[in-house]
């Protein structure tokens, strides 16, 4: 008997879910905060250390753009990292687990992700 | 380690969605201060609240065992296929997040 279902699906070739997305990106964003904390820390620091440095640190919140980017990054993934949060904790309760509820909550969490980190980027650029 | 061996999944799910939530409620409060707009005089006042600096510890020390279990859990996944031991990996997060709680817990107190 010969057995020709497909094994070891390499991932790469396969078109993935819009719920494979939402549930890399969860991942992706972490590691960003991850990374991203180092930032944070700093900012923290530096905003507490002294009046003078705070003054500093705002001054280089308004003129530097890499600075500006590294927070609106920061931002905008932990905006999709509780996006996709709140849908695991939704989908733990039992709802949205079927296919077409998957998918539903799935973009649903994604274009949240998006819309918080176009209002990271006003905060941080207007 | 012991907490990671079988039999340990509906803690790790718990404690995750725990911290997951703790970290959803700063970025909330984060948001919040930051939309409100920042002075270092309110700064100042806002982190000599004892309450504060109780409340910012307790989610920092969740983000730290959080950030290891979470890397535990996607170096288990990756570390085959980028042909990386994924002890190592999960050291690398150790020693970093360690850096990161000393750093936070200063800052905080």
């Amino acid at each position: 008997m010969s057995d020709t279902r497909p094994v070891n699906l390499d991932i790469a070739t396969v078109r993935l879910p819009i719920s494979a997305y939402a549930s890399i990106l969860h991942r992706i964003c972490a590691v960003i905060i991850w990374v991203g904390f180092t930032a944070l820390l700093v900012i923290a620091s530096s905003a507490l250390k002294s009046e003078a440095s705070f003054d500093d640190l705002a001054v280089t919140l308004q003129s530097n753009f890499l600075v500006q980017f590294l927070v609106w990054g920061f931002l905008s993934a932990l905006g999709y990292y509780c996006m996709g949060t709140i849908k695991h904790i939704i989908q733990d309760f039992g709802h949205f687990e079927d296919k077409k509820g998957g998918q539903m909550i799935s973009t649903a969490a994604i274009a949240g992700g998006v819309v918080l980190c176009l209002l990271a980027g006003v905060l941080v650029w207007a | 380690m012991g907490i990671m061996n079988k039999g340990w999944g509906v803690k790790h799910w718990v404690f995750q969605r725990v911290s997951n939530a703790l970290i959803v409620l700063f970025a909330v409060l984060l948001a919040a201060t930051l939309i409100s707009g920042v002075s270092y005089e309110s700064l100042q006042a806002l982190m000599s609240n004892p309450l504060v600096k109780i409340y910012l510890a307790i989610t920092l020390l969740f983000v730290f065992a959080n950030s290891i279990l979470a890397a535990w859990q996607i170096a288990g996944d990756y570390a085959k296929k980028l042909n990386i031991s994924s002890n190592v990996l999960v050291g690398i997060t150790v020693i970093v997040s360690a850096i990161y709680l000393i750093a936070g817990l200063k800052i905080i107190f």
